[in-house]
């Protein structure tokens, strides 16, 4: 006892920690920022030069932590038995700046036109999922299936187009059907990236569209062990979440988990609730890293998605045609025309019965690097996938309790890619990736399967080569992808026999990029990017009626490949730090596009008459711009503007392509200038949002006109404070600020009910 | 070197993995509708007349020529059964493995299900033919009509025309005009749907 009190009066106490701190982006000094010892409390303010000094601090380790406003934290473990000297940069422009890029050097790997969903972002919009987390960029929208269930469109494309990554892995699952929300968990996520050309050849799949990527969070570099936890309730749909975090990184391994727990209940539109609406959700990830030798680095990810997701029941009834014209029968006008849907009742309900779905995804990779010098180094990865769909519908005599589709599918990949630097200024990168895919329908669904039961291999290579010239950057890149799909699929016919379908599809692309830094603040970027996508399983073979669209689906085993060609012409820049500006303008002309196409022919059944929906190709051509501006008056005071405008035709009918996003405008405003008080360290942020009437439609391509315009208001705020030297975050949002009624044009409930009404958010995260 | 190491592991993986897919087990559609009975019986000792609609592949195309329909007389009172059969001369296997399996609940019984949960389901029968009447003979546990059975009346203004026979499932029996056979207010989901054209003698 004596010896310990000893050795701390031993402690020298006359350390003094001291450096400078600056914006990554333009490396001005950042002033204000705050800059403490957590174990002590200890701190000091950057002055005008960015600098800043603490005296003495004893010997020890310690956590410096920095923060400024509108910045994401930084928090550095150090070791002090000297004075010691950190500089810090923070990304305080950047953070001002969502979904804007800034061009000092090329912030980009590549150039392709990408955008970032940012882990503050995310942790602003905790409620939201995956698709719903991306509405924000230009030029994404989303298809909807009530509001649980919701799939990202880029540039109008979405589906097996739009390539999704989970941590690099492309997910598999559910690329088929627009009533299949993606697996992913957003609040697992560090940072979302999407991808809007053709490129990303790097990936094995079809990027036709585009590409999103969902990144989990780095772990940080600091032994102790660390975590966030947090907490967010929604009165639409009384909604609850819970997400845990913990994290540690020392000499032996680098560990993060995080979980998340969600429970929602029936969602509310402005005047009436919607029932069998809500849903459940249980994930958790786990992060691990090891360096092996100095070396070779291995890193696992395993990560499990669970949830049940309640349908609008009164979204499953029968839309029947008129069997002599094929205008929607009396009781399907009476549907479309009506108030509220079928079944609303007058309470609120957490409950979930049939209509619904229940989802289970797994994925466990294991990647790892051999680097063989600086500029060197292998990647090995194995990604394996277990993904479970059960879909129940509201059948007759207890067989609700029997799903209507029951499928398992699993997912093998492999891949080595190497990658060399040369001459400081050429990067070489290639790789070779496999992909087993099994698909097997359950028969205890006592349904014929609209989807039949295949297997898959996939072979793909691809090169990429990049070109760094000061004010210039080319990449150009390859891929070629061979794909077999073995098919078993269950006759129509009385007999229902056994029919073997084999498909080799050889797949290409080609993509060239240049960037130019035309000054230091302004630059272009140019892509044009060429690729095939064969046809899906469920293009092919799709076989039934789909509740809901009231459509028959039917699919063509003669399908062939579609050939996209896309080029976007991108202009980023900014005066002087204070006016920033972002373009995009992009062409795609996609030859023997694939889609769904209402006939000119009813089918009767059993169940009544309905239209026939057959997929067909056709080429196609899709035009739009994405623009968007951010003018800062002060640190303190921004405002912001989005524009998206985009049309579709299919040329070969000289008609409008259906189900193309609607152009909308948002506009923001956000003020964080509170000096004093409650509200210090608080944002607060008004967003307004415009969304047109999509009249780029015919009247016959619907048996509903699209909605009309809609505005939508919505206010944020956000505080920050320290309790007990743990950072503690909350937020407040109000959605639909007006309680405005309202349905959107991709919200397949539309043809049922309106759209969401009011709602607040409000959540607190805890760090520690 | 080492990129064509794991190559070759690959390559031996790949070729371990099958390149056919087995075959499916073919779901049993226990649920499928594919045979509509109307069976008219004059009153008295007359010959029923069958109406019939067959469809052998469930949610396919059904065959415009696989329909049986028939004639009424005018001034007369039918009484009217009509019966839903599932898979019953389409898939004798698969009935007989059934059998096998857990002797004989209510697959492929509609009626008997329909009867189960006659609170649930209404049959309708619209139309607009002159001279015709349709009463609900039936009813369920709340007094309500369920369409099984039902009395076809005619009068000497009948001469035909079609018929429209919709059975739904989950929808409100209270609401207004249900119980007469007003489809209006109903809501629910149709199971059938149909239309047959009555002849006249």
């Amino acid at each position: 006892m004596l010896f310990v009190q000893h050795s701390f009066f031993a402690q020298n106490c006359e350390h003094t920690v001291s450096g400078f701190i600056t914006d990554v982006a333009n490396k001005t000094p950042i002033i204000g920022a705050s800059v403490f010892i957590k174990e002590t409390g200890k701190g000091a303010i950057s002055n005008t030069k960015g600098y800043y000094q603490i005296s003495n601090v004893c010997s020890g380790t310690y956590h410096l932590v920095i923060s400024h406003m509108g910045c994401e934290d930084k928090e550095k473990s150090i070791l002090i038995d000297n004075n010691l000297k950190v500089d810090v940069e923070m990304a305080h422009l950047v953070n001002m700046l969502d979904g804007i890029h800034l061009l000092n050097k090329h912030p980009k790997k590549s150039t392709q036109n990408t955008q970032v969903v940012k882990l503050k972002t995310i942790q602003k919009n905790t409620h939201l999922n995956l698709a719903n987390q991306l509405e924000n960029l230009t030029g994404v929208s989303t298809v909807k299936n009530g509001n649980s269930i919701a799939k990202p469109v880029v540039h109008g494309l979405y589906g097996n187009r739009v390539l999704l990554l989970n941590n690099n892995v492309v997910q598999s699952g559910q690329q088929w059907g627009n009533d299949h929300a993606p697996e992913i968990d957003p609040l697992m996520a560090g940072s979302i990236q999407v991808t809007k050309g053709v490129g990303a050849l790097e990936y094995q799949g079809s990027s036709l569209g585009a590409v999103i990527n969902v990144l989990p969070k780095e772990i940080q570099q600091d032994p102790h062990l660390h975590g966030n936890a947090l907490y967010f309730t929604e009165t639409n749909g009384n909604g609850h979440s819970i997400n845990l975090g913990l994290e540690q990184n020392n000499a032996f391994l680098a560990w993060r988990v995080t979980g998340t727990l969600k429970k929602y209940g029936d969602r509310k539109t402005s005047d009436y609730y919607l029932n069998n609406t809500g849903f459940t959700e249980a994930n958790l990830a786990v992060q691990i890293e090891k360096d092996f030798l100095k070396k070779w680095k291995s890193k696992w990810f395993l990560s499990t998605f669970n949830s049940t997701l309640g349908v609008l029941r009164g979204s499953h009834v029968t839309l029947s045609t008129q069997e002599e014209n094929g205008e929607p029968s009396e009781y399907a006008q009476l549907v479309l025309q009506a108030d509220k849907p079928q079944y609303t009742e007058s309470n609120f309900f957490y409950a979930i019965d049939a209509p619904k779905q229940e989802v289970h995804h797994h994925l466990l990779k294991w990647e790892n690097e051999y680097k063989i010098n600086e500029q060197e180094s292998y990647q090995f990865t194995y990604a394996g996938q277990i993904d479970q769909r059960e879909e129940y519908d509201v059948r007759r005599s207890g067989r609700s309790e029997l799903p209507a589709l029951s499928l398992m599918q699993q997912t093998h990949f492999m891949e080595v890619k190497h990658q060399k630097m040369y001459a400081s200024h050429w990067e070489i990168k290639k790789g070779i990736q496999y992909t087993f895919t099994d698909n097997t329908n359950n028969p205890e669904t006592g349904i014929l399967p609209l989807i039949p039961d295949y297997l898959s291999h996939q072979i793909g290579t691809f090169a990429l080569l990049d070109l760094d010239l000061n004010a210039w950057k080319f990449e150009f890149g390859g891929r070629y992808n061979y794909s077999y799909q073995n098919v078993a699929y269950i006759n129509r016919d009385a007999t229902r026999t056994i029919e073997k379908y084999n498909n080799n599809f050889h797949n290409y692309s080609l993509a060239i990029g240049v960037d130019y830094h035309a000054t230091e603040d302004l630059f272009w970027s140019l892509n044009v990017g060429l690729t095939t996508r064969n046809p899906e399983v469920n293009e092919l073979y799709s076989y039934g009626l789909h509740q809901g669209v009231s459509g028959f689906e039917i699919g063509k085993p003669t399908l062939g490949k579609e050939t996209g060609i896309k080029t976007t012409l991108g202009l980023e820049g900014n005066v002087d730090f204070k006016w920033f500006f972002e373009g995009l303008v992009y062409a795609n002309y996609i030859a023997d596009y694939i889609y769904l196409q209402p006939e000119n022919e009813f089918t009767t059944t059993i169940r009544g008459t309905f239209p026939v929906f057959k997929y067909q190709q056709n080429n196609a051509r899709i035009v739009g711009f994405d623009l968007g501006t951010n003018y800062l008056f002060s640190d303190a005071f921004k405002v912001g503007g989005k524009f998206s405008y985009i049309k579709g035709d299919n040329l070969s009918e000289n008609v409008p392509l259906v189900y193309m996003p609607a152009n909308n405008a948002l506009f923001s405003t956000e003020f964080k200038g509170f000096k004093e008080g409650f509200l210090k360290n608080s944002a607060i942020e008004l967003q307004y949002k415009y969304v047109f009437e999509q009249d780029h439609l015919l009247t016959h391509q619907d048996i509903l006109s699209p909605p009309d315009a809609y505005q939508l208001v919505a206010i944020n705020l956000t505080s920050e404070f320290y309790i007990a030297k743990n950072k503690v975050k909350t937020y407040a949002k109000l959605n639909n600020a007006f309680n405005t009624k309202y349905r959107d044009y991709l919200n397949r409930l539309r043809y049922f009910s309106d759209d969401l009404g009011r709602s607040l958010i409000v959540g607190i995260k805890v760090n520690f | 070197m080492k990129l064509s190491k794991i190559f070759a592991a690959l390559a031996i993986g790949v070729l371990a993995i099958s390149c056919d897919k087995d075959d499916p087990e073919v779901p049993n559609e226990n649920e499928l509708i594919a045979n509509v009975t109307l069976t008219l019986t004059p009153a008295g000792d007359g010959t029923p007349v069958v109406f019939q609609w067959h469809d052998e592949n469930g949610d396919g195309v059904v065959d415009p020529n696989e329909k049986i329909e028939g004639s009424l007389a005018t001034n007369t009172t039918y009484s009217a059964v009509i019966s839903l059969n599932g898979e019953e001369d389409d898939h004798e296997e698969d009935e007989a493995h059934e059998d096998h399996d857990h002797g004989h609940d209510h697959d492929g019984d509609v009626d008997e299900e329909i009867k189960d949960e006659a609170e649930a389901h209404q049959f309708f029968y619209i139309h607009n033919i002159a001279g015709l009447t349709i009463t609900y003979t039936d009813a369920d546990a709340n007094d309500n009509p369920i369409g099984l059975e039902t009395t076809f009346t005619t009068d000497d203004t009948y001469t035909g025309g079609g018929l429209q026979i919709v059975l739904r499932h989950e929808l409100n029996k209270f609401a207004s005009g249900v119980a007469n056979g007003d489809i209006t207010n109903a809501g629910g989901d149709n199971d059938v749907d149909i239309t047959f054209q009555l002849g006249s003698d």
